[in-house]
């Protein structure tokens, strides 16, 4: 599997949906209580807004522009308007790095 | 069908339009109907591929009739346009900001309204309950103080303008007479400033990007738009709980009032249809579909397409949950009061039902009605502390 860096863990914030750009692919980065890191595409399943800068909240993260609300494990919908997951990638963190997976977006249900 | 469906009439849709619906998703998926002069669109598939593809069907039309009313807003906006206009007013209706900010206000509005019918035997739930709950949560929402009664009737001077198909220039003259009690209200509220900490339109300011004249006009389309949906989203729901024992059983039970409110606003939604016009010729479904034609989308018959649920013409109160339905649209367009009409008319129907247990149709209850705004004929009227023994 290609591993892409995409930050160090002090440029994110915990419980912050923090945009990062690599290249051309856009990702929505979430540092949650623990160091566990949570990446999906920058990109709602309902309207392709941005999700960055999302309120992440009880394992939620919600969209800001329409209020669809997706599982953080899962990235499942489970409130407002998106019907679909938002995509999901396999995340490594090493020491203080947090490398994604290039292409290959984990599977939602 | 017996008649043919492009000759279908305003008056067959508000007398059958669930008959219709599944008719027309077996047999014309997108069908021309002459009275609306669109096309008309009812399998579910198809609703969401119109309201989600903001490019090909837009809203931003010079006939979209709220155009007419309040000016350019949110509501007729598209793309970065559209973004400008909304994206003010979008944090104060999030989930979380909804309960916090306005789920004691809505609490407090309905107890008062209850407190003020209690000694009653009767009320008509339109008028006496769900009419002043929406009324004056939209209003406290906006930080407006206005006479209740007088919202209603401003409120239902500018709807007929909105729903007048005969362009009537009266009755829009009428509408724009109407509406300036409601601006000066909101110039009120935005000569405060941003002095208020709660006050949505101080957070408007305080987001910048739009005029004074901008964020009245949108703040209209807000204090238009929270009337008479969540008025019929509250008699709806009452009503097809009254008609199911068991689901208001169940209902009561498992304390599943919001539940109760989707699966309502699933099988009697508020607003049978929606309208946008396409931009460009294209295929929708089958059908070759012309630039400048209107599209209205039948959110009746798509809340109720079996290819998406289950008996879709059951009240089933356990599944109730926002995404088997499209009542608030979907899209750039999807409703900004879905978190605030949901929390209010689960917090209304809640305590209706809970202050009063023993609560009955004061007299039989109609069927659903209406092409556009979808409510029981005849109203509910509602006995509130029982039939007793007669």
């Amino acid at each position: 599997m290609n591993w892409i860096a995409l930050a160090a863990i002090e440029e994110l914030e915990t419980n912050q949906a923090v945009a990062i750009a690599r290249g051309t692919d856009h990702y929505c980065v979430v540092l949650l209580p623990g160091g566990t890191v949570a990446v999906f595409d920058d990109r709602c399943s309902h309207a392709n807004c941005r999700l960055s800068g999302g309120v992440v909240r009880d394992g939620t993260l919600e969209c800001p522009c329409h209020g669809a609300i997706f599982t953080l494990d899962s990235g499942t919908p489970i409130d407002g308007p998106a019907r679909s997951p938002i995509t999901k990638h396999d995340v490594r963190v090493e020491g203080r790095r947090v490398f994604v997976a290039a292409g290959t977006p984990v599977r939602n249900t | 069908m017996e008649t043919a469906a492009s000759a279908l009439t305003i008056d067959d849709f508000e007398q059958r339009s669930v008959e219709i619906g599944h008719d027309l998703q077996r047999s014309s998926p997108v069908v021309w109907i002459d009275v609306l002069n669109g096309w008309f669109v009812s399998p579910r598939r198809l609703v969401e591929q119109v309201l989600i593809d903001g490019e090909t069907f837009t809203s931003n039309s010079p006939d979209f009739k709220p155009r007419h009313v309040f000016g350019e807003t949110m509501l007729n906006a598209s793309g970065d346009e559209h973004d400008r206009h909304r994206c003010p007013f979008d944090p104060a209706f999030r989930v979380r900001i909804v309960r916090e900010r306005y789920a004691s206000t809505v609490d407090a509005i309905v107890g008062e309204l209850l407190d003020g019918v209690h000694e009653a035997d009767t009320i008509d739930l339109g008028p006496d309950f769900a009419s002043p709950v929406a009324t004056a949560t939209v209003a406290a929402t906006l930080g407006l103080d206005l006479d209740l009664r007088q919202v209603r009737s401003v409120y239902d001077t500018l709807a007929l303008a909105i729903g007048d198909y005969r362009n009537d220039p009266d009755t829009m003259s009428a509408a724009h007479a109407a509406k300036t009690i409601f601006v000066d209200a909101i110039r009120e509220e935005l000569d405060r400033g941003t002095a208020g900490t709660d006050s949505l339109i101080a957070d408007v300011l305080r987001a910048g990007g739009l005029e004074r004249d901008e964020v009245i006009a949108n703040a209209l389309v807000i204090l238009f738009g929270g009337i008479e949906t969540v008025e019929s989203t509250i008699l709806n729901t009452v009503w097809c709980l009254l008609r199911h024992p068991d689901e208001l059983n169940f209902t009561l039970t498992n304390g599943a009032w919001l539940a109760a409110v989707d699966e309502a606003i699933r099988v009697a939604p508020p607003l049978g249809f929606l309208g946008r016009v396409a931009t460009k010729n294209c295929t929708l479904g089958e059908q070759a579909i012309t630039a400048g034609e209107q599209v209205f989308v039948n959110i009746v018959a798509a809340n109720r397409d079996p290819i998406a649920i289950d008996e879709p013409d059951k009240f089933i109160v356990a599944r109730g949950a926002p995404r088997h339905y499209l009542s608030f649209s979907q899209g750039a367009h999807f409703c900004l009061g879905y978190n605030l009409a949901r929390l209010e008319a689960s917090a209304a129907v809640e305590a209706l039902f809970t202050r009063f247990p023993d609560l009955a149709a004061a007299s039989p209850l109609g069927e659903l009605r209406g092409f556009s705004f979808r409510r029981p004929a005849g109203g509910v009227r509602l006995e509130l502390h029982g039939l007793g023994d007669s």
